[in-house]
């Protein structure tokens, strides 16, 4: 029966789950960074707007409150893509565990 | 009273066998699941409402100021619209470990409430550039997001429809 070596296992898990990653992190991250940008612009136009009178307070609390609820929905979707990628990640890493337990038994 | 050698041949040659055994069992039928599938109806129905919100909007900056263009007169836009939203809501939390795609379509629902406060307000001056323009920016924003959410969700053959 062959060893275990778990050291080389667990060195082959991790990279499992750094390829399966790859740049999908960083990707989510410059989508939500430029999208968050968008709406601060926006924002920051409303503010413009009522300070010159264009709309009241009410209606810029209100359209603030709008862009701020995007900004939201924006933060959701970055915190599921990251979920989908670490489920890949522990399954691409769980995958090797057991080829590795798989050609010891 | 001791275990005899026999019993203790057996149990040093066969544990690490049935251990590997008993492991290769639970990880084949182990996999993790961190968040729910692709939903076909939630991506059909965040492109259409999409659309028909951006449609609604450019059309109220348009008639801004005139009869048409008052709450009034487009109170069945809100109350076509809350209806469909409270369908995908009701979606969302019925399927499992979606908490995060039904957070959105509540921002969503926020949202529309606070377009319909807006062109309340209002009265005969309708929704304006100043508003639809902020509003469409807001809404645009949540559905790409939720879209491409979903298109993250379409991870694996199984998808919900």
């Amino acid at each position: 029966m062959a060893s275990f070596d778990g050291k080389e296992v667990l060195k082959e898990m991790l990279e499992a789950a750094r390829v399966s990653l790859g740049d999908s992190v960083p990707k989510a991250y410059e989508y939500v960074e430029a999208e968050l940008k968008k709406l601060a612009k926006e924002i920051a136009k409303v503010e413009t707007n009522r300070i010159i009178g264009e709309i009241d307070h009410r209606i810029a609390q209100i359209l603030t409150d709008s862009l701020i609820n995007a900004a939201k929905t924006i933060g959701l979707t970055g915190k599921g893509i990251i979920s989908v990628e670490a489920e890949k990640a522990i399954n691409a890493a769980l995958a090797v565990l057991k080829n590795a337990i798989k050609a010891v038994a | 009273m001791f275990p005899t050698p026999s019993i203790l041949f057996i149990k040093s040659r066969f544990l690490l066998p049935l251990t590997l055994i008993l492991l290769i069992a639970l990880i084949s039928g182990c996999s993790i699941k961190l968040i729910s599938d692709y939903d076909e109806l939630i991506d059909q129905y965040a492109t259409e409402l999409q659309s028909e919100i951006e449609t609604f909007l450019i059309k109220m900056e348009r008639l801004a100021g005139t009869t048409e263009g008052t709450y009034i007169k487009n109170i069945g836009f809100y109350e076509e619209i809350q209806g469909t939203l409270t369908t995908l809501a009701l979606r969302a939390e019925m399927l499992d470990d979606n908490k995060i795609v039904a957070e959105q379509i509540a921002l969503l629902q926020k949202n529309l409430e606070n377009l319909r406060e807006l062109h309340e307000l209002q009265g005969e001056k309708g929704l304006s550039q100043e508003l639809a323009e902020p509003m469409k920016v807001a809404f645009n924003t949540q559905f790409k997001a939720i879209i491409k959410l979903q298109n993250a969700l379409k991870r694996g053959v199984k998808t919900t429809k």
